[in-house]
């Protein structure tokens, strides 16, 4: 793994993407969240970059949606962006998990307006080889807007991270952040787990077995760690309360559904450590299904796969969970799968749900 | 023969054979401890609790072999080689989840007809997994079946609930 001295964990592999808002609050800040002045008025900071009020335009008050009451004009700019994860693409053997991933990367290219990014949420392969890597890379080679990796947990524990780090993150942690017009972005590595297999001598195939069997409760419960926690207080540190925040991660965080690792062992500290901000907005993945949640002023959606649905476990009923997907017919290859448009309008995060089983995509 | 010595004859041998069987019975009871056994606090309406007329050993052995068909299915429930493509039952199934085997036989559109649980599960096998067709009956579909039963142990039967 390279380590540039120069760079920073919230820097992109390819430079630094500058990004300017104005918040309520009057904060400035650019894409390295260094506070440019804390006190600046909105009129000293338009003269200061020639902007004319002109183009400062007001954000629509309202969009059908959205609920809660909107922010004032001075938010983030609106824009969106692409969610995909759980391909679980197997190589030449399985070619049906290649024909539905380049379906949703069809539906992305020909998305109007084209998304900013795509955000990959993990699982990207199942056994974690490098054929099974290099396959996938062929398949998303096709996508038009710019990729965001973060690894899920068949991502990692063959080679413990070592082929995804050096080609999907391309940076020195598994965690990063970013600003976009305004929002503020964070990938985070949930599929992380605790040595479970130095004791039981296993080879890296069984850990990837183990790692990489939903119900297998032997390899403990999923965890962000201390260092990650540590780096997300830091990093939002200089974050307006009232920016939207975009928190991306494999595994949902909070406590779903135990037996199938559903699970975030410290969720709880990271739902403190987003707690003081207005609008957070968690996608998540490794459910293989449409779930959403609210945890105070914390938003969770589970997102769709392109490979296979899972069932909705019994919580499901009882933590008064949402967003069913109606029951996948096994005949029909697209059925309980899909991705999602990401949003931010009006300053507050939001998201359209592309389910097959409504609409399968056309050829 | 003396008569009295008939009778004691046969004292001796029932003593013996009521002897034999009683050891049997605890044995029978011992052995059955340790395999995995779900005892319903009340039974379910309709249901003939065991005759204690039943040879402890058709007990025995029916739990036994069961439970070696419930295991064998476990293990092919998470066995990717049973199709082609590198998936396995558990994979959309964790669990058993989601067969719903207390609604079979049943109408299924993927089939056109009414077929059994072993059926659907070949079904499964063949288009799911791009694997070839198990033998109906045969001893891969019965511990898949089996295990599937025992995955959805409790559910009520609701044969022909409908599903996708």
């Amino acid at each position: 793994m390279e380590s540039d001295p120069k760079k920073t964990v919230d820097t992109p592999a390819d430079g630094p993407a500058p990004s300017i808002g104005i918040t309520g609050a009057g904060h400035v800040y650019d894409g390295h969240r260094n506070v440019v002045a804390r006190h600046w008025s909105r009129r000293g900071f338009i003269e200061t970059l020639g902007l004319s009020g002109a183009t400062l335009v007001a954000a629509p008050l309202a969009s059908q949606f959205f609920s809660g009451s909107a922010i004032a004009a001075f938010a983030a700019q609106d824009f969106t962006f692409a969610i995909l994860a759980d391909s679980h693409t197997m190589g030449e053997k399985n070619p049906l998990m290649k024909v539905r991933l380049e379906a949703a990367i069809r539906q992305i290219n020909a998305q109007v307006p084209t998304p900013d990014f795509v955000m990959y949420l993990g699982d990207a392969i199942h056994d974690g080889t490098r054929e099974e890597f290099k396959y996938f890379e062929e398949i998303m080679a096709q996508l038009q807007p710019r990729v965001y990796y973060l690894a899920g947990e068949h991502d990692w524990y063959l080679d413990m991270g070592e082929y995804f780090m050096r080609h999907m993150i391309q940076r020195p942690q598994p965690w990063y952040s970013f600003d976009h017009k305004g929002a503020h972005i964070m990938a985070l590595h949930g599929s992380n787990l605790n040595d479970f297999w130095t004791a039981r001598k296993l080879t890296p195939e069984e850990r990837m077995h183990v790692a990489g069997t939903v119900n297998d409760q032997s390899q403990g419960p999923f965890m962000l760690g201390r260092q990650q926690l540590d780096w997300m207080e830091q990093d939002l540190a200089h974050v307006p309360k009232d920016a939207p925040i975009l928190v991306f991660s494999h595994v949902p965080l909070y406590y779903y559904y135990r037996p199938w690792n559903f699970w975030t062992q410290d969720a709880e500290d990271a739902q403190a450590i987003l707690k003081p901000f207005k609008h957070v907005q968690v996608f998540h993945a490794h459910v293989h299904q449409l779930v959403e949640h609210r945890i105070a002023n914390i938003r969770f959606t589970g997102i769709l796969s392109t490979s296979w649905p899972h069932p909705y476990p019994e919580t499901y009923h009882s933590l008064g969970l949402s967003g069913q997907m109606p029951r996948s017919n096994p005949a029909m290859p697209f059925d309980g799968l899909g991705w999602h448009v990401g949003k931010v309008a009006g300053g507050i995060p939001g998201h359209e749900d592309i389910l097959w089983t409504l609409k399968p995509p056309t050829s | 023969m003396k008569a009295s010595v008939k009778l004691g004859l046969w004292l001796v041998v029932v003593a013996a054979v009521s002897s034999l069987s009683t050891a049997a019975l605890l044995q029978a009871r011992d052995r059955s401890r340790e395999l995995p056994r779900e005892v319903p606090k009340s039974p379910p309406r309709g249901v003939h609790l065991q005759s204690p007329q039943l040879p402890s050993d058709l007990v025995v052995k029916t739990h036994e072999e069961t439970t070696r068909a419930i295991r064998r299915g476990e293990r092919l429930w998470s066995d990717r080689s049973l199709g082609s493509n590198g998936q396995s039952c558990n994979m959309c199934h964790p669990d058993g989840s989601a067969t719903h085997p207390e609604t079979y036989p049943k109408f299924k559109q993927q089939y056109g007809r009414v077929v059994t649980a072993q059926e659907f599960i070949n079904w499964c096998i063949v288009v799911a997994l791009r694997g070839p067709s198990q033998e109906l009956g045969g001893e891969v579909l019965t511990a898949l079946e089996a295990y599937q039963a025992y995955a959805n142990r409790g559910q009520e039967m609701e044969i022909g609930a409908a599903g996708p």
